[in-house]
């Protein structure tokens, strides 16, 4: 079972307020266009990249998409952009 | 259409090798440097496109991320056009058509004309010609304002001229006068005598006192309406007769006898031409022209020139001050040959209807024509008698006289 990532003071704040976590908190944004895009806001840069696997720094916890012909088409300080057959996300 | 924006900046294509490439891609993407196409070759070795511009941003930062770049294809519009830059004729061949463009299109190409009836063209160009408006002047010098008030001023029949310069082209805007009316010629008095003889079948009075009837026979010359008017005093009194003198005004319709001839030789001169054919070529820009052959001068004077000229046309139908002129020169000899006679008295016969036709005006009309034709001393003469029916009533010029005057 993996283990419970310890939340942040804006985190909490945003969750109390019930305000937007990407905003204040500047949490991963992840947004998913049927299973053949994935559009990352928030990010902190690419850890491991290969076109069946991808890993992302989200900062407080890492993303990996897995699939087919993944490919990072494109990227820039605030979000990437990533297409191809997307079978899962995992939180890591 | 992100493409197209992609081919206008320019791309480079780049294999970036080394041991953590991704660390490349997250700082491209701090530096915002745009990528995109990222293919992972292997663990170490990635490919990707960039914008041109970020070119050097990227080494630097492989540089920092102890990676190698390697160029593997530019393509775009800056790398189309960075060919060109050793190519110093062709530079120099661009900039001077640049320069021709932004130079050529301040000349006068056209002038148009327009809003003329009476004044024709060639009148108010020779003018503005006169004033220096032509083609192949220099546009931005022309004071078109002072060109149109002189032409105004030249030219006697336009009330009005305006010059419009519009990049190439002139236009001229006219407006005419309006023609004053004719006035009728009141004052006076005057007669209406007989323009042919002829029997008279109609007479018309309107002023004055008809002299002649119908049926009465009339020699040219014979007054017809008199323009004194005969009052004559009660019958049986002594008051003498007033004469009240007027414009005589009406019609007298007549039959005449009209006859007219016409002669032509039935042996003529004609050209013969002969083989010797010279065809010589020149080019005409704005008013001068340029000919392409040496000796301008023609030996002899039994050439017949025919000249076609070509002028440039732009597909909206603006003309252009460009032509090619060829001219053909055709050397000729004179040879006598003998007049078709059933044919020349033909042509005469149809010149002579004409000629009748104008005669008795265009009320009248011709009746009947009886033609003989012979031929003496090689001359053709046709002869018609025509019958005609005419207004043959015509004034005098007016005599000043009172107005009501007794006979005395």
């Amino acid at each position: 079972m993996a283990e419970k990532r310890r939340t942040g003071l804006l985190e909490k704040t945003a969750q109390v307020f019930d305000l937007p976590a990407d905003v204040v908190a500047g949490l991963p944004r992840l947004e998913l266009i049927g299973d053949r895009e994935l559009r990352m806001e928030n990010h902190r840069g690419i850890l491991a990249y290969g076109t069946q696997e991808i890993h992302i720094s989200g900062g407080v916890f890492g993303v990996k998409v897995c699939g087919q012909e993944l490919e990072l088409r494109t990227m820039n300080a605030l979000e990437l952009l990533i297409t191809g057959y997307i079978t899962d996300i995992h939180i890591i | 259409m992100q493409s197209l924006v992609n081919y206008a900046r320019g791309w480079v294509r780049l294999v970036v090798c080394g041991a953590f490439p991704e660390r490349l891609l997250n700082l491209c993407a701090q530096r915002d440097v745009t990528f995109w196409g990222v293919e992972w070759l292997d663990s170490q070795t990635l490919r990707l496109t960039i914008l041109r511009r970020d070119m050097g941003k990227l080494e630097e930062l492989a540089r920092r991320a102890g990676c190698t770049v390697k160029v593997e294809h530019r393509a775009g519009l800056p790398t189309f056009l960075g060919r060109f830059r050793k190519r110093y004729t062709f530079l120099l061949g661009l900039s001077l058509s640049v320069l021709a463009i932004c130079l050529l299109s301040n000349f006068v190409l056209t002038i148009d004309v327009t809003g003329n009836e009476r004044v024709p063209d060639a009148v108010i160009l020779t003018k503005l010609r006169q004033l220096g408006l032509r083609t192949g002047v220099y546009g931005p010098k022309l004071d078109t304002k002072q060109i149109a008030l002189d032409t105004q001023l030249a030219l006697d029949d336009l009330a009005w001229v305006s010059v419009n310069l519009y990049g190439t082209r002139v236009q001229v805007v006219v407006r005419e006068t309006v023609e004053p009316p004719q006035l009728l010629e009141q004052e006076g008095v005057s007669d209406l005598v007989a323009g042919a003889g002829g029997l008279v079948l109609r007479v018309d009075a309107v002023e004055g006192q008809a002299k002649v009837g119908a049926g009465d026979m009339v020699a040219p010359g014979d007054v017809l309406i008199s323009g004194t008017v005969t009052m004559e005093g009660p019958q049986y009194s002594d008051v003498p007769p007033r004469y009240l003198y007027v414009r005589a005004a009406g019609t007298v319709w007549a039959r005449t006898w009209r006859t007219v001839s016409a002669e032509i030789p039935i042996h003529a001169t004609v050209k013969r031409y002969t083989d010797e054919v010279k065809t010589r070529w020149s080019v005409g820009i704005f008013d001068r022209r340029i000919n392409f052959y040496r000796n301008g001068s023609i030996s002899g004077e039994n050439y017949d020139k025919i000249s076609k000229t070509h002028t440039a046309v732009l597909p909206g139908g603006q003309v252009l001050p460009i032509s090619l002129t060829g001219e053909t020169l055709r050397l000729w000899k004179p040879a006598q040959v003998q007049v078709d006679t059933v044919a020349a008295q033909e042509l005469l016969e149809h010149q002579l209807s004409s000629r009748l036709e104008q005669l008795v005006g265009q009320d009248g009309t011709v009746v009947t024509v009886d033609w003989s034709a012979r031929i003496a001393d090689g001359v053709l003469t046709v002869t018609g008698v025509a019958e005609c029916e005419e207004q043959i009533a015509r004034p005098t010029p007016s005599r000043n006289i009172g107005g009501e005057q007794n006979a005395g």
